[in-house]
């Protein structure tokens, strides 16, 4: 460190303070040349992003017929709340929404029990059969049974028309327990192990005591993704669930959506579709209120999680 | 366990007693492996232990159902069931490669899911960098929370609003394309698939990498700015290289997937005006195995798609290994 | 150690945990009778909405008196349905009783899960009733003599055309104009239409003519293709919806017609003039809607193809339009020479009841189709229970209470099978308040004189009785399958930029060519016609 601290700065003279996260410093040209274009970038994608969605938000409290001859852009015009009213005067929808919460809590509690453990242990180079296991839970990600086999497996099972057809069948997504897996093997030092082992912990004690405490950064990510995953699951609700009290959200308000929106295979459809625009727009901020309401709280977590990973040296 | 009777029966020369690994020189290499698990199994009981329900959840869930594949090579039959059916081999696969769409849903599916791959694949590293780069932590928040929006908006909502916004005339973007809707244009129907797909998950996507540029250790800063790096070397030297395996991980996977489309979005966009850019490998057989119930047929156009899919995979993965060492298997 | 082994033991308890609802919800099969030894009849239903379960209706409980067994309903959601569908019936999952849920093609393809009723008429003597007065009905749901699906008969309200084609009368008045004969006399109205600010906003945002989409089916302005001679039938799964049609015995496809040209031609005319919105094909359903029933106040479309005014234009609106008499393609034209879209029998039987032949409790199952098809039971399950939705006036009269039964919906949807039902409503049945009926029958009464006049149920369409096989139903999916996928293109492009007369005669060509199989699926049908029609 201080031969290198000796050594003059080639091309720049802010050099000799050692770049700190936390302290001010001076930025030269080049620096400021860079900080412009990134800064330029990032302003861009967030205008990218955050636009359209302040379009759904203005487009739900605006009048359908305004939104749909392209009169509304940036405040919202006609303000009325008929698609609220609709979505929220539905009893389903809040019947969906608790199966929703049941089902996504529930699964990814089961989704978490189930795939960390195994990432953990797939993690480990001395376990030697981990590269067939690892092979035979990579082929699944791409030749599955299709649709009748799956039918006919949950119908044995007793899966159709159960909540548990949400929770069982995608308990283990082969695509995070390798990112799980990943994280062990690089963020976890190996020093860790040894010393474990010098202090007579098997496997399972070093996993709980010590693995697993340092891993709050991998469980936020991999807990979301499934979280996710579950919020937004519609085709299982929709092939495998025929009670109507058992679909979660997404399924009710998607019906919603048809029913207001009248199919055009139905002679009868009738003319409840006013309203219809506007429910989409109402159901876009309904069904994801909750996961952007979540995310910053994890977000904050994680972000601590994966300094904590990162302090062991 | 054998019983002792069973065990002298069978092998007459060998005392019955509970040590049979004991001399037995014909058996030499049996009781060998047998020890082996033995001494396996008592040193990683509790690794088994901990993967045991990843393992049945995927053996009955996964590959259970896969008993259904043999459907590619039988007439499905109604009355006697999935595996009931006559067996034909490979007819119906023929039918598939004989069929007059077979060029363009096969050009389609490339053509989409490649530039979707690619874009997608790249996006999101970019962004990692870039957020990366901010220092204050509530900026940071600030962006990272706005990016990953949209990956929460359903499918069918991303298809009518590019509907709304590429309306011509009246549409926030449409107006800018002149009289003809850009979804109608079998031109340009790619670009509105994959840029959408990049503007929907791109936040999401940046997630994982920036885990990973979070737990670089601070010390390689220092070290890289003592040796002279600029904004620009750090983010080639350091940044970089701590997101490469998570970037190559996931650019295997996703070689894994280069002729999946995914079925909902496209469907939901095409119109007739597309179609001859839009039809492919999954919406056409969603058309013949759920709407026309010809079962075999479409499981042995997805059984074709998922060996080429299983062929890029294993390709992707053996260079990584050579190239990089990061391999999934 | 022990904590080594507690914990294992959790580890052990946990994964178990998992499998037990695995193991305990596996196998035993249903009970096929109730806690009073009542046999137990499933009926599974499709419905559009399944807010107001049947289970609760006083329908349901006269129908389980007069089976004496108990009825389990599952009520599925058409969006459900559709994606359910395949896969029930491939792992062999079929009700007792399916309400609205098959069709013909599912019939060629699993016979055997469909019991023949033919046989069990003699128990059926509502349904013998039914098709003594109805004998088209029977030959609907006849298939070589067995009876694998029973129709339904919704009324004399609903035998109808399922498309018609709409205009504003008040535009008209408004601007003078008389209602068109002719295609031309059409474009120069809709000329009017765009220019000369009919809806009197000061804007100029009406759009002459709004149109769904362009496909042989419901609604679809090649309805307009009845003006060149040629019949349409696009409702369900007709031979028409799929581009056959038969003229003198023979069966062709619209797709290499003369008359088909003709029409894209026209419609390509009026796109190009602005007089069709030119996103008309790649937008999606809710800015259709938002054009036609607009804000309830100002009108915005000229002409439509819808069902009647009332569920094209809402109740506010509706009295705007009226249904336009099928036009001439020119004015010299021979009367002869035009017809209407022949979609009566499938509009008035359109959804039918199937039984499982494996059923537990047939007997019971067919007490109850047949209570099903006794005209109290009928009007109930169509319109609502009796007396809480419906009264009976006696002398086939009943009335419908509507402020309940058009509390949610303008139909009777939310509170009865509605058109999912099973039953007869025989002719001298009358229901007051049918609104939905009143509000067709009136629109349809434009083209009631074209049809009866012109139209040749079986001469000038391939009648909807004709069922193929199994087999040759796969061929003529698979080949349709190719030939849409490149003619709705076609169609699309030439609509959208024309170009039809120079490109015509390749196109033939590519159509034609027998990899694309429309020979052969006209052969096909041909066969069917010639043994069936």
């Amino acid at each position: 460190m201080s031969a290198a601290t000796a050594v003059p700065a080639p091309k720049t003279s802010g050099d000799e303070i050692p770049w700190n996260k936390h302290q001010r410093q001076h930025l030269t040209p080049g620096d400021w040349v860079a900080s412009i274009i990134i800064y330029g970038l990032i302003a861009l994608a967030v205008i990218a992003v955050i636009y359209p969605l302040w379009f759904v938000i203005v487009a739900s409290f605006s009048d359908p017929n305004k939104v749909a001859a392209g009169d509304v852009f940036l405040l919202p015009k006609g303000i009325t709340f008929v698609g609220y009213a609709k979505v929220f005067a539905n009893a389903r929808i809040w019947r969906g929404y608790l199966n929703t919460i049941i089902y996504s809590v529930v699964g990814t509690a089961v989704n978490l029990a189930v795939t960390i453990p195994c990432a953990f242990a797939l993690s480990r180079k001395e376990f030697k059969p981990r590269r067939v296991i690892l092979f035979l839970f990579t082929v699944t990600m791409f030749i599955s049974g299709g649709l009748i086999p799956n039918y006919l497996l949950y119908k044995q099972l007793g899966l159709l028309n159960s909540m548990w057809v949400f929770i069982l069948p995608g308990a283990v997504s082969v695509y995070n327990v390798i990112v799980a897996r990943s994280f062990f093997e690089t963020s976890i030092p190996e020093e860790l192990f040894e010393a474990a082992q010098l202090d007579g912990e098997s496997y399972l004690g070093y996993f709980f005591k010590i693995v697993i405490p340092l891993s709050s950064a991998i469980l936020a990510v991999i807990g979301l993704y499934y979280f996710v995953g579950h919020w937004n699951d519609f085709m299982t609700g929709l092939i495998f669930i025929t009670d109507d009290d058992k679909q979660p959200l997404q399924v009710v308000l998607q019906q919603l959506l048809l029913v207001a929106q009248g199919t055009a295979t139905n002679v009868d459809a009738a003319a409840q579709q006013q309203a219809a625009d506007q429910i989409k727009f109402g159901i876009i901020i309904v069904s994801t209120l909750p996961l952007m309401i979540i995310y910053p709280f994890l977000q904050k977590y994680f972000n601590k999680g994966v300094m904590l990973g990162a302090v062991k040296g | 366990m054998t019983t002792p009777s069973i065990t002298a029966a069978a092998a007459p020369s060998a005392p019955a007693t509970r040590q049979p690994y004991a001399a037995e020189p014909n058996t030499q290499k049996k009781p060998n492996i047998i020890d082996k698990l033995a001494r396996h199994f008592s040193r990683y009981w509790e690794l088994w232990v901990l993967s045991a329900p990843a393992l049945i959840f995927v053996a009955v869930f996964a590959y259970v159902p896969m008993w259904g594949i043999q459907l590619a090579f039988r007439k499905f039959d109604p009355d006697k069931g999935l595996t009931g059916g006559d067996w034909v081999g490979f007819y119906y696969f023929k039918q598939f490669f004989h069929s007059p769409l077979f060029g363009e849903i096969m050009g389609n599916t490339i053509r989409i899911s490649l530039w979707t791959l690619v874009m997608g694949f790249i996006f999101p590293i970019i962004l990692a960098l870039l957020i990366n780069q901010i220092h204050s932590s509530k900026v940071k928040g600030f962006v990272q929370t706005v990016t990953y929006m949209p990956h929460f908006i359903s499918i069918v909502v991303i298809v009518s609003m590019l509907n709304i916004f590429l309306t011509p005339g009246s549409g926030i973007i449409g107006r800018f394309l002149g009289p003809e809707s850009v979804m109608g244009n079998p031109k340009a129907i790619t670009s509105v698939y994959w840029i959408s797909e990049v503007w929907q998950h791109c936040g999401w996507n940046s997630i994982i990498y920036l885990a990973a540029l979070a737990g670089v250790d601070t010390s390689l800063y220092e070290a890289a700015k003592i040796d002279g790096a600029g904004r620009w070397q750090l983010i080639r030297n350091v940044d970089i290289p701590a997101i490469m395996p998570t970037a190559s991980i996931l650019l295997i996977l996703s070689m894994g997937s280069v002729l999946n489309v995914g079925f909902d979005k496209i469907f939901l966009m095409q119109n007739s005006l597309n179609l001859p850019a839009t039809e492919v490998i999954s919406t056409y057989t969603y058309k013949i195995g759920i709407l026309n119930s010809q079962f075999s047929y479409s499981t042995a156009i997805g059984l074709f798609n998922t060996v080429i899919n299983f062929i890029f995979l294993i390709t992707a993965n053996a260079i990584s290994k050579r190239i990089s060492e990061t391999s999934i298997f | 150690m022990a904590r080594r082994s507690v914990r294992m033991a959790i580890a052990a308890i946990a994964t178990a945990s998992m499998l037990i609802p695995l193991a305990a919800c596996g196998g035993s099969g249903k009970a096929t009778t109730d806690a009073n030894g009542k046999p137990i009849v499933t009926i599974q239903v499709r419905r559009n909405v399944t807010d107001n379960p049947m289970k609760k209706t006083q329908y349901s409980k006269d129908l389980e008196a007069a089976c004496d067994c108990t009825i389990n309903w599952q009520e599925i959601s058409d969006n459900a349905w559709g994606q359910q569908k395949a896969a029930k019936m491939a792992a062999g999952d079929f009700p007792d009783i399916g309400l609205a849920l098959y069709d013909s093609t599912d019939v060629t393809k699993y016979s055997s899960q469909f019991e023949d009723m033919s046989k069990d008429l003699s128990k059926l003597p509502n349904v013998q009733k039914f098709f003594k007065a109805q004998p088209d009905a029977k030959k609907f749901a006849e298939d070589n003599g067995h009876l694998y699906l029973l129709p339904s008969d919704r009324g004399k309200g609903y035998r109808v055309s399922a498309t018609h084609m709409f205009i504003n009368k008040t535009w008209l008045d408004k601007l003078g104009l008389p209602v068109p004969t002719t295609w031309g006399e059409l474009k120069t109205t809709l000329e009017a239409f765009k220019t000369k600010d009919p809806n009197g906003n000061g804007k100029a945002d009406e759009v002459p003519m709004n149109i769904r989409g362009l496909g042989f089916g419901l609604w679809s302005p090649l309805t307009l293709m009845n003006s060149t001679g040629l019949t349409t039938s696009f409702m369900g799964a007709s031979a028409s919806s799929q581009g056959y049609y038969v003229k003198n015995g023979k069966v062709a496809s619209y797709l290499t017609s003369p008359e088909l040209k003709d029409t894209i031609n026209y419609l390509h005319s009026l796109m190009a003039d602005g007089l069709i919105p030119k996103d008309a094909l790649t937008r999606d359903a809710s800015k259709y809607n938002s054009q036609t029933i607009s804000d309830g106040k100002t009108a915005i479309s000229g002409v439509t193809f819808g069902w009647s005014n009332y569920s094209e234009f809402g109740d506010k609106l509706a009295d705007q339009y009226i249904t336009l008499p099928p036009l001439k393609q020119k004015a010299s034209d021979p009367d002869s020479q035009v017809k209407w879209d022949y979609s009566q029998p499938a509009a008035e039987y359109a959804y039918v009841l199937s039984l499982n032949p494996k059923t537990a409790n047939k007997d019971a199952a067919l007490k109850l189709i047949n209570a099903m098809y006794s005209e109290k039971l009928s009007v109930s399950g169509f319109y609502g229970s009796i007396p809480d939705i419906v009264t009976d006036n006696g002398n086939h009269k009943y009335t419908i209470d509507k402020a309940k039964a058009y509390a949610e919906y303008p139909d009777t949807r939310a509170v009865a099978l509605q058109d999912r039902f099973a039953g007869w409503i025989p002719d001298d049945v009358t229901i007051v308040n049918d609104t939905n009926a009143e509000q067709v029958t009136a629109s349809d009464q434009a083209v009631r004189e074209t049809i009866k006049k012109n139209v040749d149920p079986v001469k000038d369409v391939i009648p909807i009785w004709v069922h193929p096989s199994s087999e040759d139903m796969d061929t003529l999916s698979n080949n349709n399958t190719a030939i849409f996928n490149y003619t709705d293109n076609q169609l699309a492009k030439w609509v959208q930029k024309g170009g039809i007369d120079s490109e015509w005669s390749d196109y033939l060509k590519k159509v034609k060519e027998p990899t694309l199989g429309l020979e052969t699926n006209i052969k096909i049908w041909q066969k069917y016609y010639d043994k069936q029609a």
